[in-house]
């Protein structure tokens, strides 16, 4: 299932917990939904980079097993945009409820 | 040219040269990290299989083309970017040239001013917009440079 529009918010979420790089991102994304949520993984990035110039994100070189790896982290901005969106999704989600519950 | 290159070929058209260069060290890091997940997961596949499930996890290279064209330099955005870096050092080293393009635009305030009170006031607003924008054209873009993060690379 894709969700048009949700990516930005998963990786914000998945990187509240802690840093990572984009394929553990993908992981994580996957792992957390049990399969549900699914994306192409050549699109993540382009909603990386989009982060990282809003400022949401920053980047940084790191090494995982001998590897140089690109780590992503949030920022402050990425937080309060994510409280925002999780706020946004629960009222989204009640309404949602609400109509398909009453169907 | 391997299938991943073809995918990256796709995925990368035209971007500039460093935007390129970023796209592939990104999408081969994450493309071995799927390939060799794939091969020593329990019940692993072979090298061969582990290629084709990491390509397919990739998805349509035309659009994550169009997704990294939004975010990332252009080859086109790059060359007007150094048109622009070109013009502003070319006006910004010559002294006199710098004052021209000011008095350009004190000359024309003037010629406006007094064409307004003369009673040709389309006149005057043409040369008031000619102006400003002489003097945002050659002074304001050339001190301040693209935005701040507008492109992640260049």
């Amino acid at each position: 299932m894709n969700f048009k529009g949700t990516l930005p918010t998963l990786i914000l979420e998945t990187l509240a917990n802690q840093p990572s790089h984009g394929y553990r991102i993908a992981q994580r994304i996957k792992e957390r939904s049990q399969g549900v949520l699914d994306f192409k993984e050549g699109t993540l990035y382009p909603a990386l980079h989009k982060l990282e110039n809003e400022g949401l994100v920053e980047s940084y070189e790191g090494v995982e097993k001998g590897r140089p790896r690109r780590y992503y982290r949030i920022t402050k901005s990425g937080r309060g945009t994510l409280a925002k969106d999780r706020a946004e999704w629960r009222q989204l989600s009640r309404a949602m409820t609400t109509i398909l519950g009453e169907a | 040219m391997t299938r991943l290159d073809n995918w990256l070929k796709q995925a990368t058209r035209y971007l500039s040269k460093d935007s390129v260069a970023q796209v592939r060290t990104e999408i081969q890091e994450h493309y071995e990290s799927a390939r060799e997940a794939a091969m020593i997961r329990p019940g692993g596949v072979t090298p061969e299989e582990a290629d084709r499930l990491a390509l397919a996890a990739l998805g349509d290279a035309k659009a994550a083309n169009r997704q990294y064209r939004k975010v990332l330099l252009t080859s086109t955005e790059a060359k007007m970017l150094r048109d622009a870096n070109w013009e502003a050092r070319a006006v910004c080293s010559r002294a006199w040239l710098k004052w021209l393009f000011r008095a350009m635009s004190v000359t024309a305030l003037l010629a406006a001013t007094a064409f307004f009170f003369t009673g040709s006031p389309l006149l005057a607003w043409t040369l008031l917009a000619g102006g400003i924008a002489c003097s945002r054209r050659h002074f304001c873009r050339s001190i301040r440079g693209p935005p701040a993060g507008a492109f992640s690379a260049m």
